[in-house]
């Protein structure tokens, strides 16, 4: 509670107008050299990640990957077995929950059954002891910032999926946190009803203007709100990055998968240039690939995503010299409304998968046919 | 029940909706056997053991006769008037030994299924059974073997007593204290198995929930833990309150002069005396006190804390 300073009005305004000052905002959390074990299970290894004043930064990964254990050490429910946790520069590692300007929405939500909207929103600022009218102040504000201004006299077991979950919200919102923590909260609901969560979340993140760490294994979701993401896998942080840079340059095969279908492809090192490396195929065709990856000997692991990639029958097209060609036959055409999937079989036997939106009716090449791939070097990433 | 209710369908019946309507009926006829049939158990059972002994109670009340001549219902109320004046104190006893040692049951059984239910981990069925291990002994010996305990002679104040530690008018055994004491040692498992069947309940996400919004460990027992296992406390204040307060064999083996309550007074007029008309007199007064305290009690506690927010 130490660090938590209120400045009635000014805070007040904070929440209804939103924060734009970038300057002297906190809310900068930083993981150094993270573990932690259980028993010997390693749930989280090494984790270094530092997490920006006011931004939305989602942790992303498959199901056991350590999302949630990382989450409840920032939260204090959980002691890292080793390393430091840093909010604003002072640490905080081993401070219990309510020692932090910190707050959590819950997975299962956790509000209290017995106490209707309200109370579960004032439990916390009851609890620091703020006067009532200031608490009415506040816990107004978020109601509205949530609209549920006609539910507070509701128990949260009279409430939809969505409503509960926003009640979550504000009761976190209400205590102002320099960072709120949220556990796959939109998991619970439909999918209609968690998109439209999806955007009023990041809506209100940027009114308040509290850094969010927010937990999903939905990629699509981290990708739809998310300043940056941290891609996790076992325990282990895969890469950090804006959505545009982790689903165009993944650094980890990993990545390259888990945020959507990748085509991997392996060549042969021939040269390099400033930007490229040109690299030979199994079936012979030389194409080039970005610089950028690590390079063991002579092999070249890439990949090329399959919306990347156009398909045309031989020789029809004009291509500039940055762009790769190479031939296959189609194998399998799927139409599935606004776009079509083929495979397609190289000379050598590799699969390439491509979708491509469906100028014509239905698709617009069938089994069998001899086809063209072509896509722009930089359009790949190299592993 | 409500298959109870007729449902007619409204309006012209055709020939095939007709068919269906006897079916229907028919239908409706045998769910009404099933739950007749579902129910007579437990009809039977109490009017054997409840209808049939409190009505023979009140008939008895208000005879007059002895047991040799037998009894004649003449509506005579004397049992009524000589409960109230001749054992008002005996009242009075069983219902401070029945507060306190409840009170004393609540303040040790919570406490403890608190920390079982939330510390307890894999080992919680273990810990639940070594509770009720002393209960396997009958009550008779745990309550004698609390005489030796306690006996002013006994392994604990002898010792005391030798080395001088005690003055000479110290005395545990025949007093109050002594009684409560037992009393609350008897009726402890049955505060704490509803009160830990409450706690188990209780979602840890809540204690979570409540330390992340600035509340104090004991902060998060009063305002979550504890409205939330209401309907466990009700539930265990009302086995040991009604239990305690009916209970005899305590009184008689560790109370003494002055300590008298009304089940020991029952049970003498019944058995010692033969004055079954006062006897029964004595028991639905009692019956009928129990009953407005565990009203008034459950009134006061209100239905929405009662089903741990559960109801409306
Ligand atoms: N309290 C615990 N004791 C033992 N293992 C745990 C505990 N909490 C989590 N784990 C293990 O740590 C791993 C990561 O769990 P978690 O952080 O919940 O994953 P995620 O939220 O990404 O699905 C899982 O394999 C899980 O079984
Ligand atoms: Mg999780």
């Amino acid at each position: 509670m130490g660090a938590q300073v209120d400045v009635g009005n000014e805070s007040t305004s904070r929440v209804a107008a939103g924060a734009t000052d970038h300057d002297g905002r906190s809310g900068h959390l930083a993981l150094e050299n993270v573990t932690k074990r259980f028993s010997d299970f390693v749930a989280v290894e090494n984790l270094d990640l530092a997490i920006r004043s006011g931004e939305f930064i989602s942790l992303l990964g498959p199901s056991g990957c350590g999302k949630t254990t990382t989450l409840r050490m920032l939260g204090g429910f959980e002691e890292p077995t080793s390393g430091r946790i840093l909010l604003d520069g002072v640490e905080i590692t081993g401070l219990p929950p309510y020692r932090r300007d910190i707050n959590t929405v819950f997975q299962s939500y956790a509000l209290f059954p017995h106490l209707d909207v309200w109370e579960n929103i004032a439990y916390g600022l009851k609890r620091k002891k703020i006067a009532s009218s200031e608490i009415n102040t506040r816990a107004g504000e978020v109601v509205e910032l949530v609209g549920l201004s006609q539910f507070t006299k509701r128990k949260p077991r009279e409430l939809s999926g969505g409503q509960q979950q926003r009640v979550a919200l504000a009761r976190a919102l209400v205590n102002r946190p320099k960072v709120l923590l949220l556990d796959e909260p939109l998991s619970a609901l439909d999918v209609k009803l968690r998109k439209q969560m999806q955007l009023e979340l990041k809506r209100i993140q940027r009114d308040v203007g509290v850094s969010f760490v927010f937990v999903t294994h939905d990629q699509e979701e981290a990708m739809t709100m998310s300043d940056r993401v941290a891609v996790m896998s076992k325990g282990r942080l895969e890469q950090v990055g804006s959505p545009q840079e982790i689903y165009s340059r993944p650094e980890t095969e990993f990545v390259a998968t888990f945020l959507g279908a990748a085509n991997l492809l392996r060549g042969t090192f021939i040269s390099s240039s400033a930007e490229f490396w040109k690299v030979k195929l199994a079936n012979s065709s030389e194409i080039l690939v970005p610089a950028t990856g690590k390079r063991d000997g002579v092999e070249v692991i890439f990949g090329v995503r399959p919306e990347k990639i156009s398909i045309s029958k031989p020789g029809e097209r004009r291509l500039a010299d940055t762009t790769n060609r190479i031939a296959g036959r189609v194998s399998q055409a799927v139409f599935f409304g606004v776009a079509s999937q083929y495979q397609v079989v190289l000379t050598d036997g590799t699969e390439v998968s491509v979708y491509q939106q469906n100028f014509a009716d239905g698709v617009s090449h069938v089994a069998g046919e001899e086809v063209e791939l072509c896509w722009q070097a930089d359009a790949a990433f190299t592993l | 029940m409500t298959a109870t209710a007729e449902i007619r369908p409204a309006g012209r019946v055709g020939r095939p909706e007709r068919h269906q309507r006897y079916s229907e009926k028919s239908k409706r006829n045998r769910r009404r056997l099933t739950i007749i049939f579902l129910l007579l158990p437990g009809l039977l059972w109490l009017a054997l053991f409840f209808v049939l002994p409190i009505v023979t109670l009140a008939m008895m009340s208000v005879s007059t006769g002895n047991v040799g001549q037998g009894w004649s219902v003449v509506g005579d109320l004397s049992s009524y008037q000589q409960a109230f004046s001749g054992y008002l104190p005996e009242f009075l006893h069983s219902l401070e030994f029945g507060v306190a040692s409840t009170v004393l049951a609540l303040l040790i059984a919570y406490p403890a299924a608190y920390w079982i239910a939330f510390y307890g981990g894999e080992k919680k069925t273990a810990y639940i059974l070594v509770v009720l291990l002393p209960f396997y002994v009958s009550s008779l010996i745990r309550t004698i073997s609390w005489q030796f305990v306690l006996a002013d002679n006994g392994v604990i104040f002898g010792p005391l007593r030798r080395l001088g530690l005690l003055p000479s008018n110290f005395h545990v055994l025949a007093t109050p204290v002594a009684v409560v004491g037992g009393l609350t040692y008897a009726q402890l498992p049955f505060m704490m198995l509803p009160i830990f069947a409450a706690l188990e309940r209780v979602d840890p996400g809540f204690l979570e929930a409540s330390r992340d919004l600035y509340a104090s460990r004991w902060e998060t027992v009063r305002r979550i833990v504890v409205p939330l296992s209401m309907p466990g406390i009700f539930a265990g204040v009302l086995l040991t309150f009604i239990s305690a307060t009916g209970d005899y064999v305590n009184e008689i083996l560790l109370g003494g002069t002055g300590t008298g309550v009304v089940g020991a007074v029952i049970r003498s007029q019944f058995l010692v005396n033969l004055d079954y008309p006062l006897a029964s007199a004595i028991s639905l007064v009692l019956m009928v006190a129990l009953l407005i305290v565990v009203l008034a009690y459950s009134k006061a506690l209100g239905t929405d804390d009662l089903m741990g927010g559960a109801a409306v």
